[in-house]
């Protein structure tokens, strides 16, 4: 057994520990790590955001290039902070209406080919040529396609066919949600695996 | 213009505008009036914005603090001052040389947040254990279909259900690909539908709650 | 009787805490080495970078931070693995804060690796910094990359960094790889990459997250796919670089058989108190 001497691995193992004694009760040890983490992120995401902003919106006017796009970008950047002003709130929207209206555009654009005319493309297969389990399982498949997006028209009531087709559909989207659950137990024991690892062999020098 | 117009009007109309010429510009080719260069920087632009908003969220977060400090808010304010002494650190070392690369910089990424961040995000593998004795009860059919996906998918991705039985990796795979993809290929045309809805409600101004007070 | 099952139901939520502890802690302690059978999904993440020309540029979306690092961090590690070994050049890129410095983690990690295979930082590779905006900044960062990461993540000019040379949008690019902990991730790389510039695209996703991206993999949308730690473990062993994901397989074995007895003996003490006559 080598316990680790090294005062990096002693600083993260024991905000490790005081982070994990949030599963008894909220204490003051899982209070600091808290503020740790929120401070260190915080600067942290300062640090990289403003390195972006400044590459994009102030640099170029020291090398003299792409003014007009880095001006507009700095001025409509700056309108952002009228918001601590009620009075001048209002300049704040002009920049958030071209972020909307931009991430909008692509929005429409990126939804509308990537993720509804591919996705029911990927529905509607030739089924001639499929082996028989294959075919079971297209078909399936589109049966519960269809009925999980029959079980989001509320404008109608789930009632007779649609009731039907709805209830089919909670049944496929049950099982797409227990999937989802075990995807969520390998995620979560992932980390707690490697924490785990990180105190007992690089910490305390086990194994 | 009228104030109310500047105030009101002119952030629907840059809204419509943006977004016609970001679909436009992706369905038409027009290199004489320079469309794909506007489409590029307009992008651009949103971009160095929300960078600007992230910054202002950071200091919103160091305003609360602040005003905890200066009020000597009981049971927080101590927990105020670390807070702030470390953002200012990170924020000091960060501007060191060449913006974010100080090896003090990376040594706080890499230990204490690695450290916190990770640990936090393990917290829920406890709560998930103490809900799968104490809360997963199967009272319905429902209920039953996601227990049983559940396990399966859980055995195929462990190693251990491939030991026990080579039918759990098999079974758990159909379930993934058959009844778990057809299931999120509904919610995805759905949501799909949902969003190219909203977006075009967004366009033409019928949706003003996402700019704010005015 | 009743009394055992009502001290059952309500058994204290540390013992069960304890139970999940030392079952994980025992086999980390004590492997038992069970073999890890290699999927589809996996195999086609590996064949689609194993199987480009040499030299081939591909991007590698860094979406993910620290809180993901022990599930995307090994697929990560594999797959740069994988690229210096199949002699591609690549360009890290990040729509997510920590990204970059998750980037440099496993890059000071695989020196000797790098190193010994003769890459060398700007000509083969090259690391961009944080990218802000989220889908816009993968929208301009596939329109042109050059005027939306104007530097690499150490300050160099990207007009002055070989591997960028001629790189001008997503058509230069032979593949993306996108391994990511949530949004922005495969979603946003499949609106603004792949369905403008039909870019192949393969992808690391968290294991809460793989099932959502399975219509995509189905669909012939993604490639390939590494599904949580297992797709992990899964790419180490096909490249012959057994790492920290491989050593956490048995480890999550025991985790997983401790949830699901937990999930059936809990339903039990349930059905049995349902069930149970009453007055007893």
């Amino acid at each position: 057994m080598a316990i680790s001497m090294d005062p990096s691995v002693w600083i993260a193992a024991l905000l490790t520990i005081f982070a994990y004694t949030i599963i008894f009760k909220d204490n003051p040890l899982y209070r600091i790590a808290e503020h740790v983490l929120v401070g260190l992120s915080s600067g942290y995401l300062f640090i990289v955001t403003w390195n972006y902003v400044y590459d994009q919106s102030v640099a170029p006017f020291f090398k003299g290039q792409g003014l007009l796009v880095a001006g507009i970008s700095l001025v409509l950047g700056v309108l952002i902070f009228t918001k601590f002003s009620k009075r001048t709130t209002w300049l704040s929207n002009l920049s958030i209406a071209v972020l909307v209206g931009t991430a909008t555009g692509l929005t429409v654009r990126g939804y509308l080919f990537a993720q509804l005319i591919d996705q029911v493309k990927a529905s509607i297969v030739p089924v001639a040529k499929l082996q028989p389990l294959d075919l079971v399982n297209t078909l399936l498949s589109l049966v519960i396609v269809v009925c999980t997006v029959s079980y989001f028209l509320f404008s109608m009531e789930h009632k007779g066919t649609v009731g039907v087709l709805a209830k089919i559909g909670r049944y496929g989207m049950m099982a797409a949600f227990g999937a989802a659950y075990g995807g969520t137990v390998m995620t979560r024991l992932t980390i707690f695996i490697q924490r785990a690892q990180y105190l007992l062999f690089t910490w305390l020098g086990l194994g | 213009m009228s104030l109310p117009f500047l105030k009101r009007d002119l952030p629907v109309v840059i809204v419509c505008v943006t977004g016609v010429v970001m679909i436009i510009g992706y369905f038409i080719q027009a290199p004489e009036i320079y469309l794909g260069d506007i489409l590029g920087n307009l992008s651009l632009i949103a971009s160095v914005i929300a960078g600007y908003a992230t910054i202002l969220g950071i200091l919103t977060l160091a305003i609360v603090h602040v005003k905890h400090l200066s009020k000597r808010t009981q049971g927080q304010w101590m927990y105020s001052v670390l807070l702030l002494a470390l953002v200012l650190a990170m924020i000091g070392v960060g501007l060191i040389g060449k913006i974010g690369t100080h090896p003090y910089f990376m040594w706080f990424y890499q230990y204490p947040l690695v450290a916190l961040d990770t640990t936090i995000y393990s917290v829920l593998a406890f709560y998930i254990a103490s809900a799968a004795f104490r809360a997963f009860k199967i009272k319905s059919v429902e209920g039953l279909i996601l227990a049983v996906a559940a396990v399966f998918v859980m055995l195929m991705n462990a190693p251990v259900g491939a030991a026990l039985w080579g039918g759990f990796p098999l079974i758990g795979r159909w379930i993934m690909d058959v009844p778990n993809g057809a299931a999120f290929r509904g919610f995805i045309i759905g949501s799909a539908i949902g969003a190219i809805a909203m977006s075009l409600r967004v366009l033409i101004g019928r949706e003003r709650g996402i700019l704010g007070r005015t | 009787m009743s009394g055992l099952i009502s001290k059952l139901e309500n058994v204290d939520r540390r013992v069960i805490y304890f139970v999940l502890i030392i079952a994980v802690v025992a086999v980390l302690l004590n492997p038992i080495g069970l073999p890890v059978p290699v999927t589809t999904p996996t195999r086609r993440y590996h064949d689609a970078i194993a199987s480009l020309p040499r030299g081939s540029l591909v991007l590698v979306g860094i979406e993910f931070d620290a809180g993901a690092l022990p599930e995307n961090g090994p697929m990560l590690e594999a797959t740069m693995r994988l690229l210096i070994k199949s002699n591609q050049r690549f360009v890290l890129a990040s729509l997510w804060s920590g990204g970059p410095a998750v980037a440099r983690i496993y890059l000071d990690k695989l020196k000797t690796v790098i190193d010994s295979s003769g890459k060398r930082y700007g000509e083969d590779f090259v690391l961009l910094p944080y990218l802000v905006g989220g889908e816009t900044a993968a929208a301009a960062l596939a329109k042109d990359l050059k005027n939306t990461a104007k530097n690499d993540y150490f300050g160099t000019p990207v007009t002055d960094i070989p591997v960028l040379k001629n790189v001008k949008d997503a058509k230069d690019f032979s593949l993306a790889i996108c391994i990511t902990a949530g949004t922005p991730g495969v979603e946003e790389y499949l609106r603004q990459w792949v369905s403008p510039y039909n870019m192949p695209l393969i992808a690391g996703a968290l294991g809460v997250a793989a099932p959502t991206y399975i219509p995509y993999y189905n669909s012939g949308q993604i490639k390939g796919m590494l599904q949580g730690l297992r797709g992990a473990a899964e790419l180490e062993l096909i490249i012959g670089a057994p790492s920290s994901a491989v050593s956490s397989m048995d480890a999550l074995s025991a985790g997983h058989l401790v949830t699901i007895v937990f999930i059936v003996f809990g339903n039990i003490v349930f059905l049995v108190k349902k069930y149970q006559p009453k007055g007893k």
